[in-house]
């Protein structure tokens, strides 16, 4: 199923209304740097505009989407915050990055990665597409990365680790130095990184250099991310549970240098 | 007391396999203790073929080369002065040459309009200060900068005070610098 059809269906099955007054006949085209309202919010940090709920309300499934007036150069101008007000909702959200600059990338993301919404999608019954979905508990795998992360603090050397960690100071500046020395970001890691730039998750990352000793980390290139060489293992459950469980998560950028403004162009003689 | 470089300057730092070609080369700056701004250092070893490794780009994400003639140090001396130093030993068969530069990371709270750059260069072997360079960067409208190069000249090695400052990034300025391919 290709975007356009994935859209086609989600609007078939749910309704979108507007939470403001201004904001007549939403849909899941919006795009945050060019929604027309960015700058009228400007001074509101964060204000509810949709809220989106199945269309067969024995489903109950709700969710609302803010729209948060924040920049960063080279990410976004303004982002959406999903933010699920019901149990199936948080059931279809929960294994998928909550944050986004362009809707319909984001529902087609999420049609991706959300079983729960796939199979809700064919089948129309919540109820059917929860017990059929692939229910198993990853809340231990989560409880077993925390118990990992600080036994290796506790083993590590007090010197070497401290020459491992980078100033948590300047989280921004190294992701601002990520996007501009490096090709153009998938759109999953634009979201990671929309992600770590989110007052939510800042008290729980940490970045780490290149040459650090620690190994259970979120590796981050422009293509991708994922944590200790696992695919599989869901990174934006990792930064929930580091929330949720207490616990610091490593990042550790790799760096391409493909960025910046001369790619492509002949270099001058000197 | 080391001499005090200008602009275009140049000056033999040692001779090449001298015994004694540990340098310790130090940058300073003051950033009032915002971090609304900072200024990043990064070496970049040049092979003899004006060719950089992306591995042998040295900085605060990879804090040493491949094989450990340069690391990275970062620290505050007080509360508003930053120093980063780079430990460098000439005699590693891979450096050609070294490009000095800098990134200008500034968020849109910055008030700063212009950065005072020292960069010290120390002779780690003799404790001697070599030179001394000071260079004022327009942080408003510049993004990058070059601060000088470490080159190989008949059987010394030469430092260069370029002091070139970019309003494009770091890598870009570089390349059209030197003409280098970065691989």
């Amino acid at each position: 199923m290709d975007k356009k059809e994935c859209l086609n269906l989600i609007n078939q099955h749910f309704e979108l209304q507007s939470c403001i007054a201004s904001l007549k006949n939403p849909d899941l085209k919006l795009k945050s740097h060019t929604f027309f309202y960015n700058n009228l919010f400007k001074a509101v940090k964060e204000i509810k505009i949709i809220r989106v709920k199945s269309k067969n309300p024995k489903d109950d499934i709700k969710f609302d989407i803010y729209y948060v007036s924040d920049e960063f150069e080279g990410l976004y101008h303004g982002y959406f915050r999903i933010k699920d007000e019901s149990d199936s909702a948080s059931r279809i959200f929960k294994t998928v990055s909550k944050m986004c600059t362009d809707l319909i990338e984001y529902m087609y993301y999420v049609y991706q990665n959300s079983e729960l919404l796939k199979i809700y999608l064919i089948s129309l019954d919540i109820q059917n597409a929860i017990e059929q979905c692939n229910t198993k508990d990853v809340d231990g795998v989560f409880e077993k990365i925390k118990k990992n992360i600080y036994s290796e603090i506790a083993e590590c050397d007090q010197t070497e680790l401290e020459c491992s960690i980078l100033d948590r100071w300047f989280n921004r500046k190294y992701i601002y130095n990520f996007i501009m020395f490096n090709s153009k970001c998938s759109e999953i890691v634009k979201m990671f990184l929309l992600n770590l730039l989110s007052p939510k998750y800042s008290n729980n990352i940490c970045m780490i250099n290149q040459n650090s000793i620690i190994k259970n980390y979120i590796y981050v290139s422009s293509s991708s991310i994922y944590f200790n060489g696992n695919h599989e293992l869901n990174v934006f459950s990792i930064l929930d549970s580091a929330v949720s469980l207490e616990f610091i998560l490593f990042v550790k950028f790799d760096f391409n240098f493909e960025g910046g403004v001369n790619i492509g162009k002949t270099v001058d003689k000197r | 007391m080391g001499k005090q470089l200008i602009k275009g300057e140049k000056i033999d730092i040692s001779k090449i396999n001298s015994s004694s070609n540990k340098f310790e080369l130090v940058i300073t700056y003051k950033n009032n203790n915002e971090n609304s701004y900072d200024i990043d250092t990064f070496v970049c070893v040049c092979e003899n073929n004006n060719r950089i490794n992306k591995k042998e780009i040295i900085f605060y994400n990879n804090v040493e080369n491949t094989d450990k003639s340069i690391c990275f140090v970062d620290c505050f001396t007080d509360n508003t002065e930053n120093k980063k130093t780079f430990q460098i030993n000439l005699n590693s068969a891979n450096i050609s040459k070294l490009i000095i530069g800098y990134s200008i990371y500034k968020s849109n709270l910055c008030k700063q309009s212009s950065a005072d750059i020292t960069l010290k260069l120390i002779n780690r072997t003799l404790q001697t200060e070599v030179f001394t360079m000071s260079m004022q960067s327009d942080i408003i409208n510049n993004n990058a900068g070059v601060v000088g190069e470490v080159y190989k000249y008949k059987d010394v090695w030469k430092f260069n005070a370029i002091e070139y400052n970019s309003p494009n990034d770091l890598m870009s300025t570089i390349k059209t610098l030197f003409n280098v391919i970065l691989y």
